[in-house]
């Protein structure tokens, strides 16, 4: 290729690019540095639009800050709970469903009907589910587990529970999609080799399926962090943007709501709480790819 | 030559699609700005739905109606989260010409100057005031005496009891107690005649438990604006209301598992109900067979209490159409006008005037509400009160489950948001 012919390439890259690069500019970058410009600052945009620059105080008063230490355990709680449950609950009911049942892909298309819900919808069906009068209680009591209703939405040691079940039950499916993916990657050749060397059925699942579908794991597990970290909608919806009762569900993405979109005047303030769980987020997602290998043991490649 | 056209296409598509990008934004500036020429103004309206399908279409028709006198037409803008969303308009400048103010979040907006005052086109109509109630005129009147909206509609809070329950247990509406001792007692006796039946359904709300808080003679916030939850007189006066819910004769609807203090009620396993006027629509649409009535709540402490929930037209500081908007709350506000919304969406109306040419001091359902005007508690407190009432709320579920006493939980709650409102300097 002639050096001018080069450079038209280039250019022709670049104009394919630019659109791309624009929407990106204008809807992720810029609202980055502006959350972190925001972050210093003592911010009034409502009314009479001041900035006062306030150095990392911000920060400080949330390192000191009791419901931010509160929001923090609580969705640490949520995540050490919700993602290696969801995790392998997808990789089971994707094995199974790869497995050759009856019905496959009907079963497919039904468990994926929660992750197409809206997850307000979902929120407000799980609310019912929940309640006092519900069908979890009925259901229970009937089963003799114990004889009071217990009411799950409203108690303090039990609502962030009820969330985790329902976020587990919506997400599920989606993981699971994922690794019905990956499992059809996987060469058979390799099943069949471990059937003539007499392996069981859970050896196979140990031995093949987990080695070989270790970088889908790796993506589940850090699609799940991130996205458990910023819970938001169910909590919101259960406590209506309170966080209570008592804080029980008060997580980090619900406290930035309250201060940005509650209280006048305190968006530097969210902004900087914004910053810190990217922090937080991008901390542990390091963390867990120096510790999580890439590498697939054994020939499948 | 042929990689040259190839190039060429490719250049003219990127850049026709940039193209597209940019007009997006032009196409809407330059027709909203065209609006500015001439009679032909649109002017936006901000507001939420409301608590009725008769309410919703009550609006439509004031709407319609002054574009037919006036020419002037009207967007309208529904905000399903009107905090969030309003907030969100005002940073962005793409805020309503008009909108509806809540008297809690008045402090706050006219302090930030996000509000248009209102008395010099008051002044140049001759726009009376003594017509309306004063404590919902009053608490629109900011910090600087100038008046920053006109109050549309209100509602008090009034006891709802139904009917059959009452007289399974042997009473008549009559009998119920005007005194809250009495009251109490009387809900115990209801408890224990109607077993499996709530006696007193309530919301742990601010808004609904305020009044009760400053019956002893303290204010929730000081003069300040902090959070004065915790004070003893405080305490002392929520006392007799969280002890009746531990006895079960009151609880929340939340702790008798419903999503609703209104289906609660309807359940028709609820003897009585503190809720504001909205609830008479509600229950005549929704629990058709239910047989309920409406009187006064019952004093407090030795006083006639209750709260004022009241809702403004107010005008965008930022309104480029300042003298349509206010001909449109004059019109709103206007006696025949309002007097045909109040009608149509059987909401008080804030006239005197108006109230009584709709007969509303004989109406049997109306009236306890009416009545209670006089003397209730408006839901005002400082420009804090959005952060005080979150804290509140969320530690009042667990004081009433008894998993935080009544005390611990308050001086928690204030010293929190005191914390908070310090820190941020609001």
């Amino acid at each position: 290729m002639s050096r001018a012919e080069r450079k038209k390439e280039l250019i022709q890259a670049a104009v394919f690019v630019l659109p791309t690069l624009a929407v990106l500019l204008v809807f992720t970058l810029f609202p980055v540095v502006y959350a972190f410009y925001l972050s210093l600052n003592k911010v009034n945009l409502v009314g009479n639009v001041s900035y006062q620059f306030v150095g990392f105080q911000n920060f400080i008063n949330a390192f000191n800050d009791s419901r931010v230490a509160e929001a923090l355990w609580n969705t640490a709680k949520y995540v050490l709970i919700v993602v290696p449950i969801q995790t392998v609950l997808a990789l089971i009911l994707a094995t199974v469903l790869n497995s050759g049942i009856k019905f496959q892909k009907t079963f497919r298309s039904l468990l994926f009907i929660p992750t197409l819900t809206s997850s307000s919808a979902l929120t407000l069906i799980f609310m019912f589910i929940f309640s006092l009068n519900g069908p979890i209680n009925s259901l229970l009591m009937d089963l003799h587990v114990y004889t009071q209703p217990i009411n799950f939405l409203n108690d303090q040691s039990t609502v962030l529970y009820a969330i985790m079940a329902m976020n587990i039950w919506s997400t599920v499916p989606m993981f699971m999609t994922i690794y019905l993916s990956g499992l059809q990657d996987i060469d058979s050749a390799m099943y069949e080799a471990a059937d003539i060397d007499g392996a069981n059925m859970f050896q196979k699942w140990f031995k093949i399926t987990i080695p070989q579908i270790a970088p889908v794991t790796n993506y589940v597990v850090m699609m799940g962090l991130i996205s458990t970290f910023q819970l938001f909608d169910q909590p919101y919806i259960v406590s209506q943007g309170s966080g209570g009762p008592n804080n029980s569900t008060l997580t980090l993405s619900l406290i930035i709501y309250q201060y940005a979109f509650r209280q006048f005047g305190t968006m530097g303030y969210a902004s900087a709480i914004a910053i810190l769980l990217t922090i937080v987020i991008f901390i542990i997602s390091m963390v867990f790819r120096r510790f999580s290998s890439e590498d697939i043991t054994g020939e499948g490649r | 030559m042929h990689h040259l056209k190839k190039g060429f296409w490719m250049v003219a598509a990127a850049v026709v699609s940039m193209l597209v990008l940019v007009g997006c934004g032009n196409g809407s500036s330059s027709s909203s700005g065209s609006g500015d020429k001439g009679s032909n103004v649109t002017l936006t309206v901000g507001f939420w739905k409301g608590d009725s399908a008769t309410e919703s279409q009550a609006r439509k028709d004031e709407f319609k109606a002054f574009t037919k006198k006036t020419g002037i037409k009207i967007r309208e803008k529904v905000y399903n989260d009107y905090n969030t969303q309003l907030m969100t308009d005002l940073v962005g400048g793409t805020a309503p010409d008009i909108f509806y103010v809540d008297s809690s979040t008045f402090p706050s907006l006219q302090q930030k100057g996000v509000l248009e005052s209102l008395d010099s086109y008051m002044k140049k109509d001759k726009f009376t005031s003594s017509d309306f109630y004063k404590p919902t005129y009053d608490a629109f009147k900011g910090t600087d005496g100038k008046q920053y909206g006109v109050p549309k509609d209100y509602s008090t809070l009034g006891l709802y009891y139904n009917e059959a329950l009452l007289t399974k247990a042997g009473y008549k509406a009559s009998d119920i107690p005007k005194t809250d001792t009495e009251f109490y007692k009387f809900l115990a006796q209801l408890k224990d005649k109607l077993p499996g039946v709530t006696p007193f359904v309530f919301s742990p709300l601010l808004a609904r438990q305020m009044y009760i808080m400053q019956s002893t003679g303290a204010k929730i916030v000081d003069s300040k604006g902090n959070a004065n939850l915790d004070d003893p007189k405080i305490i002392s006066a929520l006392e007799p209301m969280v002890d009746a819910d531990k006895k079960g004769l009151m609880k929340t609807f939340k702790e008798i598992g419903y999503g609703a203090p209104q289906d609660a009620f309807g359940s028709g396993k609820v003897v009585f109900s503190d809720e504001g006027s909205w609830q008479v629509s509600g229950l005549q649409e929704n629990f058709k067979s239910l047989k309920w009535g409406t009187t006064e709540l019952p004093s407090t402490n030795g006083k006639q209490a209750n709260m004022v929930f009241t809702v403004s037209w107010s005008m965008n500081a930022q309104s480029k159409h300042k003298n349509e908007s206010w001909q449109l709350i004059n019109f709103l506000t206007s006696k025949s006008e309002m007097a045909t919304y109040a009608k149509k969406a059987s909401v008080l109306p804030t006239r005197k005037s108006v109230a009584s040419e709709l007969n509303l001091n004989d109406n049997k359902q109306m009236a306890p509400f009416v009545k209670a005007a006089n003397y209730a508690t408006p839901w005002i407190a400082g420009t804090n009160l959005a952060l005080i009432q979150t804290r509140y709320e969320n530690i009042f579920p667990s004081i009433l489950q008894g998993k935080v006493s009544l005390k611990t939980g308050l001086t928690e709650a204030t010293q929190s948001a005191n914390k908070d409102i310090k820190q941020q300097g609001n």
